[in-house]
């Protein structure tokens, strides 16, 4: 069976991208924003949450601290664009962070470091 | 009057302290002492000095916190745009090949610029936040325990496309893991501004990257077969825009000086040795523990 990843980012270029190329090894839900993506991290067994930082309403920290808080542990990879703040990000739980803009194969790197190889 | 305009900035200031202090924080002491009229007149072109140094500092930060935000609100599209264009690459992997002037030759063709255009405004853009962090004396590291062969091998996934599509072999030579702590991103882009050097430079010939732990520090080194470096031109190697004023064309020029930089804030620094027409060899030398700094003539 597939594994699932949860991806939470406002901008729509990046969600369909991501959507589209991780979708041929694992099953990929998309949330275009923190509230959408608490409510499917809470209600759904997932594998990996993928999160921006910065995003309208509750950001990526907040999201965070309130799936966290809540007793969900699955893995999380935060993306960024402001480098920095990616890295101090480290503090929150996360278990890896990406500053944009990243290369695909870079991103697949970190998922099949958590997740292993994907099925062929 | 005239006896003030003979003496030099330095004098007219000396001997009287507060002035000084003036032109630094801003701030007239609490008790002023007598003035003459020489006196008088320093302080008026303290006060000008003053001025201009208030508004000088006022336009650097503006254009530094323009630069960072611009930076950032372009990161975003780009990723979209880099994301798109992978997309398009990989969907035209699966499709047949057809003959050199077809239809589908032409979109890969147009595709494969999309994506190098794209690559470099990436770069472009990185190398433009990396330089304003630093005019902003902003390098905070964030250290963490890493492998640094771990960095390396990540790094040169990244130009892995850029080396098979110029056919250039690169060979890694490593005795891992090196753990130490370092930050991440810089290092990352240390080892990538000095590897798209020798890639860019390097005459598509073989490049050998080295990574050595040697007691306290490691050794990280590139090298080259391409055309080499004037001997005139490496006292100026590591400043700032220096390739864009001597070739323009070539990217900001600010590639080496970031990764110097960056280094230097880890405590190591970056040695070159290089011969024209023979190709060249950059070697970064930093301790494992930012404590442990090392000494580097």
């Amino acid at each position: 069976m597939m594994k699932k990843i949860l991806i939470v980012d406002d901008d729509r270029g990046i969600l369909l991208g991501l959507k589209t190329l991780l979708g041929n090894h694992w099953e990929i839900l998309a949330a275009p924003d923190a509230f959408f993506g608490i409510k499917i991290a809470r209600s759904q067994e997932l594998d990996l949450l993928i999160v921006d930082l910065f995003m309208p309403g509750i950001d990526g920290v907040g999201m965070i601290h309130e799936i966290r808080s809540q007793g969900v542990k699955t893995p999380i990879i935060l993306i960024s664009a402001s480098q920095r703040l990616a890295a101090h990000a480290r503090g929150l739980g996360i278990q890896d962070y990406l500053p944009k803009p990243f290369e695909i194969e870079q991103l697949e790197s970190l998922i099949e470091k958590l997740l292993g190889k994907p099925a062929a | 009057m005239t006896k003030v305009m003979k003496q030099s900035w330095a004098y007219s200031l000396v001997g009287v302290p507060w002035l000084t202090e003036f032109i630094e924080t801003g701030h007239l002491p609490s008790t002023m002492p007598a003035m003459t009229s020489e006196s008088l007149m320093s302080a008026l072109i303290a006060f000008c000095v003053w001025l201009l140094l208030r508004r000088a500092k006022k336009e650097v930060a503006s254009r530094e916190a323009f630069l960072s935000v611009a930076s950032h609100e372009l990161r975003t599209p780009l990723t979209a745009l880099r994301l798109q264009v992978q997309n398009m690459k990989r969907a035209l992997v699966d499709l047949p090949a057809t003959g050199p002037n077809s239809e589908l030759e032409r979109v890969r063709e147009a595709l494969d610029i999309c994506d190098m255009e794209s690559r470099r405004l990436v770069d472009l853009i990185t190398a433009l936040l990396d330089d304003t962090r630093l005019a902003g004396g902003m390098v905070n590291l964030s250290l963490e325990e890493q492998d640094f062969l771990e960095i390396v091998r990540r790094t040169i996934g990244r130009f892995e496309g850029d080396l098979s599509r110029r056919g250039i072999p690169l060979t890694l030579e490593a005795e891992g893991p090196i753990m130490g702590n370092w930050d991440r991103l810089c290092m990352e882009q240390v080892v990538a501004n000095i590897l798209s050097n020798a890639i860019k430079y390097g005459n598509s010939k073989p490049i050998a990257v080295c990574v050595v732990h040697r007691g306290k520090t490691l050794e990280f080194s590139v090298t080259d077969q391409g055309q080499g470096i004037d001997p005139s031109f490496l006292p100026s190697l590591f400043k700032r825009f220096e390739r864009a004023l001597h070739s323009p064309g070539e990217g900001l020029g600010l590639g080496l000086f970031i990764a110097k930089e960056f280094v230097s804030a880890h405590g190591g620094s970056i040695l070159v040795q290089s011969k024209p027409g023979e190709g060249s060899t950059f070697t970064v030398v930093v301790p494992l523990n930012l404590e442990s700094r090392i000494q580097v003539a």
